[in-house]
């Protein structure tokens, strides 16, 4: 029993972390109380990382094989802790207070976050269907409430009913899709149902059905309708996450219940993701070139990338594993530096249209150097980090013959340097109305600062030091 | 007489989950579709129930499913009320159509 909980002690660190800065915002009202439940998530979610890193990752199971951890579980781990850690970052209690973000509730929001991401770091350990469907509730419910937080804004409120209704229909398909599968295996141990799984009619439609829940959990394209309405809608620290850390666990949860359970039926899984993957990029790509609102933009473009990430998904062997892993990894950074400006920008002047940001190099260089670099790694401008995760993507997609997948990608790649340029236009080209920038020189809190540091530094060096492919490689190859 | 089988229940649940399906697409009212989506979670665990009873009956895990779906139901039920009520305290209608600010 000991061993079991040391097992899983990462998940019941985050969890008693999530419940100390819970218990922070209930204790005392108003500020101070704010900085003390950020500074305790910030600590926590460093020695948590820190914790990951240094404890072996080998493979070991517990509760009787229900849940499992090794080298990819805790690659997702880390992953989903660094983007807790950098986006509690970027929600600093500032002196000033705003609309923005939820200031006044910091600790309970942070909370919810917390709660979320053990959710996630439980999803990629699971090995049984309850608690695959728990720890997926776990991730939803709270973000739901993150999502409808700002109280006084009803754009949010409007956002988390999208949010609130589209995951749980995914959750309800998702689990008719389980309940057949049951029928057909007997089993909800996942490697079991993995041995025993055919590819009679009714279990391809239950994997269709489990294929439509998890697309909705990844706004993989027939199923994205939510994710624009509900990235706008959402407080911006909120979208950031939503893009980044949720959209990673939608990849894990494909990988657990589609890729896992299509074991017969091959071909019809290459094509079925690779047209998934098709959809996905190029309508994300198509409708991003006429958004104006930044949160919007970025929606769509979080929808296209992981059209791109889908791409990796469509290649069943190692190297697949290893692009989709390192993209994931290169994305989280690249999006972040884009958020962390979007959210300072909205949080000090309020604006979230791409036309206030003509200017904006003049009145800020370096946030506007930052934003142009992000812009280009998501864009795949060599040498930076994007151009090595879509290189390896589309060398994966390569070697499995799907050669009308990588051309695909590659259109889609000219389209979206297109509408990422367009974000450097008004910030370096255009000039500002009346000559006057709306957006005033700003100045950046210490946390914003590292976090652009630390992002701006991975964008550059992720794609050319080696050592960032081999970890996603070695983690990849032993599986989930 | 005959009693109801396996096939009657997973017919019962699939008709539940076209059901709550169609209703999702077509209610306007969010109370509708809150009671819609919980229709489809009910197919789901009355599937679960039928096949631990007339198929897998030394396992467990059938019979325990369904309660975890009722217990997450209810607390998506709780989140989803508490936004409709938000939502309704501002607009003083409950139709998802009405004077939308995000643009679809």
């Amino acid at each position: 029993m000991l061993e079991n909980i040391l097992t899983i002690g990462n998940e019941l660190g985050l969890i008693i972390l999530a419940l100390t800065v819970l218990a922070i915002g209930f204790l005392r009202k108003h500020s101070a109380a704010g900085y003390l439940g950020w500074s305790v998530a910030v600590a926590g979610l460093a020695l948590l990382s820190a914790w990951l890193f240094i404890s072996p990752a080998i493979d070991k199971a517990a509760f009787g094989g229900v849940y499992q951890t090794g080298p990819a579980p805790v690659f997702f781990k880390q992953l989903f802790i660094w983007a807790a850690l950098l986006i509690t970052m970027l929600s600093y209690p500032g002196k000033q207070s705003s609309n923005v973000l939820p200031y006044r509730h910091i600790s309970e929001y942070l909370g919810l976050m917390l709660f979320s991401v053990s959710g996630m770091c439980l999803l990629v350990s699971a090995q049984e269907l309850v608690m695959l469907y728990v720890s997926l509730e776990l991730i939803t419910i709270p973000v739901i409430m993150l999502v409808a937080f700002n109280r006084n804004d009803p754009r949010s409120h409007e956002a988390g009913m999208k949010y609130v209704f589209f995951s749980a229909l995914s959750s309800g398909l998702l689990l008719y899709g389980f309940s057949w599968v049951y029928g057909l295996t007997g089993s909800t141990l996942l490697p079991e149902i993995r041995d025993i799984i055919d590819s009679s009619p009714i279990a391809v439609t239950a994997l269709v059905l489990i294929m439509a829940g998890v697309g909705f959990k990844l706004a993989a394209v027939p199923f994205h309708l939510w994710a624009p309405d509900t990235y706008e809608g959402a407080p911006v620290t909120i979208t950031a996450f939503l893009s980044v850390a949720s959209k990673a666990a939608g990849f894990v949860l494909f990988y657990k219940v589609v890729e896992g359970f299509f074991v017969d039926t091959a071909v019809t899984y290459i094509t079925l993701t690779g047209v998934l993957a098709t959809l996905t990029m190029t309508i994300g790509n198509l409708v991003a070139m006429h958004q104006r609102n930044m949160k919007r933009f970025l929606a769509y473009s979080s929808i296209a990338q992981a059209g791109y990430v889908m791409i990796g998904l469509s290649q069943p062997e190692l190297l697949g594993k290893t692009a989709v892993m390192y993209y994931l990894l290169v994305y989280l950074f690249s999006n972040l530096a884009a958020f962390g400006i979007v959210t300072l920008v909205a949080l000090r002047s309020g604006r979230e249209d791409m036309r206030d940001y003509a200017g904006f190099s003049i009145t800020n260089p370096k946030l506007a150097l930052v934003m142009m670099l992000s812009m280009f790694s998501l864009a795949g401008i060599p040498p930076l980090a994007g151009f090595m995760g879509k290189f390896i993507l589309f060398a994966a997609a390569a070697q499995a013959g799907l050669y009308w997948l990588v051309f695909a990608g590659t259109v889609n790649a000219i389209i979206a340097l297109y509408y990422y340029l367009i974000v450097v236009k008004w910030m370096y080209i255009m000039k500002p109305e009346n000559g006057k920038p709306r957006i005033g020189p700003i100045t950046t809190p210490a946390p914003h600062a590292i976090v652009l540091a630390v992002t701006t530094l991975a964008i550059l060096l992720v794609g050319i030091l080696p050592i960032f492919l081999e970890w996603a490689k070695s983690c990849a190859a032993g599986g989930f | 007489m005959n009693s109801p089988g396996l096939e009657h229940y997973l017919i019962f649940a699939a008709l539940l989950f076209c059901i709550g399906l169609y209703g999702i697409v077509t209610r306007r009212n969010l109370i509708g579709m809150l009671m819609s989506v919980e229709i489809i979670l009910n197919a789901a665990a009355l599937n679960f129930v039928a096949f631990h009873r007339f198929k897998f009956g030394g396992d467990v895990a059938g019979a325990m499913f369904p309660l975890f779906i009722i217990a997450i139901a209810a607390a998506e039920a709780a989140v989803a009320l508490a936004i409709i009520l938000a939502l309704f305290r501002r607009k003083r209608n409950l139709d998802v159509l009405s004077d939308n600010l995000l643009k679809n």
